[in-house]
């Protein structure tokens, strides 16, 4: 990511509904995404996390607002699914709007990923968790700046999860690519993030943010250590007092 | 494609064959056998004796020859011409989306008023068998594509979206590539539309083509040729299916 922070700032989206009224999705929401740090925003279903995640990613607009620096990085967007093209092999996708100048990045982005040896399997029938490499992948040889996840892990068996959590914890730490991910799962956001924002539904507004202070080079490990279980008690405990508490999930 | 997939297609090809082995082996025990002297069908006998007349007295091989022809170059020309103006015509499709739904009102006039106007302006000119062909393959095909551009999921146009791909790549490389599974499964349904369309015309045209072989049997009441030329027409529309099947499993090998 560049030296820079991304910062959003006080971005509303609103939408008609099929009687004509004006809805609004997200209200007034601001807060910055750091290079050095990956971001989670958990947030219930349909609280407009995946319109805030496209409007970050420049896929949407907002009704008003805006995303400072937004323009000068490169941010790819990763949707929940389906996140590789099944009609390309895995080269054939990586090389799919990359920015790569050479093969040896590319097998070094294949080797990254955990797929070598499949370089011109199709992954049409393949696994999420397959899939789910390739996206990430694409995301590297596009040279990002920053990735954003839209719940990504959703569909996935628990064993899957667990190693793409293990997947996009390494690519941060080996290619300093921040990522900020939007999901439903407070473990994912725990594990996976630095910062987690924090987000209410009807209408979508920010409630709280708080830092998560594990070590930075975490395993799955960590998802027993008392120090984890305390980060999520606090959030679990933010979001009792809203009436979405009950859509969201505690547990991988 | 999946291999249980393809079990399912050799299966029902196997099916269809066994089934119309089973009618022609029941025809030939009913007329040849067990009915003394039927009316309503001819003995099979019968139909096997019309081969040579059908072979030269009513001209097979060329005749044949300008049907399979029209046929195939329709079918095969109009996808490959698809193929070259795809990035045109979904680029089309979004700078005019309203304009392209003007084909959808053609959908209402049956394709023998068409055929009908084909034959009065052209006669049976051989040229113009092929370009009706053509013309009718090309038109399905496109309004098959024009369907499915609305169909291509959010998902992958965000992902690649965000990949910052050029205008071309996105249209090329991801809206057709998520259409063609439809407008080649189109293309297969054509297969055995277009034979007809192309027969019906030239009964209409009177004077090319298989379908001419069946206005002249027609005209001097000659059923025996009439049944042997669908059965040997069924046998080949039936492997030219299977081609077709091959060459689109090598082609689109993905479900969208």
């Amino acid at each position: 990511m560049k030296n820079t922070k991304l910062e959003i700032i006080n971005v509303s989206k609103e939408y008609k509904d099929d009687f004509g009224f004006k809805v609004s999705l997200l209200e007034n929401i601001s807060f910055e995404i750091s290079p050095e740090r990956c971001s989670a925003v958990i947030a219930p279903k349909g609280s407009g996390k995946t319109s805030l995640l496209k409007i970050i990613a420049g896929l949407e607009n907002p009704t008003s607002g805006q995303i400072i620096e937004h323009r000068f990085m490169n941010i790819v967007f990763i949707p929940t699914k389906p996140s590789s093209f099944p009609w390309f092999s895995v080269n054939e996708n990586l090389k799919f709007g990359s920015k790569l100048e050479s093969e040896d990045e590319l097998k070094n982005i294949v080797k990254i990923i955990g797929l070598e040896g499949y370089e011109n399997h199709i992954p049409h029938n393949k696994s999420l968790g397959f899939r789910f490499r390739i996206a990430m992948g694409r995301a590297l040889a596009n040279k990002a700046d920053l990735i954003i996840l839209d719940e990504p892990f959703n569909e996935m068996e628990i064993v899957t999860k667990e190693e793409m959590y293990d997947l996009v914890r390494n690519i941060f730490r080996e290619y300093k690519i921040p990522f900020l991910i939007g999901t439903t799962n407070i473990t994912e956001a725990i594990f996976l993030a630095d910062k987690i924002h924090l987000m209410k539904k009807n209408p979508g507004k920010l409630i709280d943010e708080l830092d998560v202070d594990l070590p930075a080079g975490r395993n799955v490990q960590i998802l027993s250590e008392p120090d984890f279980n305390e980060i999520r008690v606090k959030i679990e405990n933010i979001f009792k007092t809203k009436e979405s508490y009950k859509s969201l999930n505690f547990y991988i | 494609m999946q291999k249980s997939r393809k079990k399912e297609i050799l299966k029902r090809l196997r099916v269809s064959f066994a089934i119309t082995l089973s009618i022609l082996f029941v025809y030939f025990l009913f007329f040849e056998v067990i009915i003394p002297d039927p009316k309503f069908l001819p003995r099979p006998s019968v139909i096997f004796e019309a081969f040579p007349s059908l072979w030269s007295d009513y001209h097979l091989p060329s005749r044949f020859a300008v049907t399979f022809s029209v046929v195939y170059f329709s079918l095969f020309g109009s996808y490959i011409l698809l193929h070259l103006m795809r990035v045109g015509i979904i680029k089309f499709h979004y700078l005019f989306p309203e304009l392209l739904k003007l084909p959808n009102v053609l959908r209402y006039f049956p394709t023998f008023f068409f055929m009908l106007l084909f034959a009065h302006w052209f006669g049976g000119n051989t040229l113009a068998e092929f370009a009706f062909g053509f013309i009718y393959a090309f038109v399905i095909l496109v309004l098959a594509l024009l369907r499915e551009i609305p169909n291509v999921k959010q998902e992958y146009l965000d992902a690649a979206k965000s990949l910052k791909p050029s205008y071309h790549s996105l249209i090329s490389d991801v809206i057709w590539k998520y259409c063609q599974p439809v407008v080649s499964g189109k293309a297969e349904d054509l297969h055995y539309s277009i034979w007809i369309v192309v027969m019906i015309y030239e009964i209409l045209a009177q004077e090319n083509g298989i379908g001419s072989i069946y206005f002249e049997a027609l005209k001097y009441k000659d059923l025996p040729v009439i049944i042997l030329l669908g059965i040997l027409m069924s046998f080949v529309i039936l492997f030219g299916k299977i081609v077709i099947k091959r060459i689109e499993e090598k082609i689109v090998f993905w479900e969208s």
